[in-house]
């Protein structure tokens, strides 16, 4: 599929209710995880530290 | 929806993120599920600060869970409770959830991330008299708190529904005296001020905040799940291969040969103090001093040491979480400290005061007093159990498993 074919494709379905909420809904769900992406992980490890001791 | 395309799509997009959630934690509960022993054999102190795989090991009837600080981890052997019991030599395995520099408020806040998960359950509470018979006003190192400080088990301890708004407000109150791994903690720092608080404000703020506590709880228990697949995923294949060798374990031939090899780690000096440890303590011995002459200043350290007020936190956490757990503690190293000039009259402050704060909650209590006066039990002043020491410690936890303590 060319990319002329391809952009004429999701003009169409963006043009269809439907279509357009499919879309939009991928867009959104990109975003989402994209944030949880960059900062979801988290961090449960311990810091380094060096033990003292007594 | 046509109106409104971007709402519905929001809505949506925001519905699958929730079910992929959903499926990613059934996921990662099967996984840990699978693999919760192989991380009982291994050192998983990256994960410690969560809770998700101690919800899991607690249920399980052939691993015993031991909560503690030092005294279970320092000394790198293979006598270790978790190396001597990693092939299920008697039918179990320990799960040890102890760190280096833990301490009984860390212990309460790791109780209350339990949850009810606690109740019924049997674990062992490892204490060490270290804290209390040499740290500064008997408190914990701020470093060591900060090190093993976990958002996901303060914040678990803070909107607790298990537990009493009297316990939760003393042990936010302790809490707060350590503000430095709270400066990066906003929400916690101020949830945990308001729960300290006495006043009708401070009680409707604390009340407020409860929907966005428990929302933060769900998020970290999904970075706890997200941070134990991938931990066990770089698990290697021998790592992951449980072996069950089933045979009598002969204590008293064992006994011998530890220490044997704690001699060997001894010969930097008189006193049985591992190779490791000297250094820091050797200066402590350079003179005798007169027995009996530091009895008043050991008594004092032991009963006003603020590690009790923290260890009566952990207790009131497990009474009110309903935890069946046995209360094990290392010995005083007798002669050692005698060599500094404390009697062991003196020392028994310690036991005593133990009793006095255990006893009350109705806990059995095994305090391994009749090990304090054997060389080579401990390897230190601190009470760290050496190699010879970990055999009577590993013959302790078999019984405790098998019932037959206390």
């Amino acid at each position: 599929m060319s990319i002329k074919r391809l952009t004429q494709f999701i003009t169409d379905v963006y043009h269809n209710p439907w279509g357009r909420l499919v879309l939009l809904s991928i867009y959104y769900l990109a975003i989402i995880l994209g944030l949880v992406v960059m900062y979801g992980k988290g961090n449960l490890s311990a810091p380094k530290f060096v033990y003292q001791g007594f | 929806m046509k109106q409104t395309p971007h709402l519905a799509a929001a809505f949506t997009a925001f519905l699958a993120a929730i079910l992929m959630a959903v499926a990613f934690t059934e996921y990662a509960q099967q996984f840990e599920k699978k693999y919760v022993h192989a991380v009982a054999g291994v050192d998983h102190s990256d994960i410690n600060n969560g809770s998700e795989l101690e919800r899991l090991a607690i249920k399980q009837d052939d691993l015993l869970m031991i909560y503690g600080a030092s005294e279970l981890v320092l000394l790198d052997t293979k006598y270790q409770a978790n190396k001597f019991f990693s092939s299920y030599p008697t039918g179990f395995m320990v799960f040890n959830v102890a760190t280096k520099g833990g301490s009984a408020l860390t212990l309460a806040q790791k109780f209350a991330g339990l949850g009810s998960d606690l109740r019924g359950r049997r674990l062992v509470l490892a204490l060490g008299p270290a804290i209390m018979t040499m740290a500064p006003y008997g408190e914990v190192n701020t470093r060591h708190y900060d090190a093993n400080f976990s958002p996901l088990n303060a914040l678990e301890l803070t909107f607790s529904p298990d537990l009493s708004m009297q316990t939760k407000q003393h042990a936010a109150r302790r809490t707060l005296d350590f503000p430095d791994p709270l400066k990066d903690q906003a929400f916690i720092k101020f949830a945990l001020e308001r729960l300290a608080g006495n006043s009708l404000v401070d009680k409707i703020l604390y009340y407020l905040c409860w929907p966005l506590g428990r929302l933060d709880i769900v998020i970290l228990r999904m970075q706890d799940h997200y941070a134990t697949v991938n931990f066990i995923r770089h698990l290697s294949k021998a790592d992951v291969t449980i072996k069950h060798e089933p045979k009598e374990i002969d204590w008293e031939a064992l006994i011998p040969i530890a220490e044997k090899e704690q001699i060997a780690s001894t010969n930097s000096n008189p006193f049985g103090i591992d190779n490791s440890q000297w250094p820091k303590i050797k200066e402590l011995f350079v003179k005798p001093v007169p027995l009996g002459k530091k009895d008043n200043e050991f008594e004092w350290d032991v009963n006003s040491a603020r590690e009790w007020e923290d260890l009566d936190i952990a207790l009131q956490v497990i009474k009110e979480l309903n935890g069946n757990v046995i209360v094990m503690s290392a010995p005083m190293n007798v002669p050692l400290w005698e060599r500094i000039g404390v009697s062991e009259q003196a020392q028994n402050t310690y036991y005593e005061k133990l009793h006095s704060v255990v006893e009350p909650y109705g806990l059995p209590i095994i305090d391994l007093h009749q090990y304090g006066t054997i060389k080579y039990f401990s390897m230190d002043l601190a009470s760290h159990a050496s190699r010879k020491g970990w055999i009577y410690v590993d013959q302790t936890l078999d019984a405790i498993y098998h019932g037959r303590l206390p």
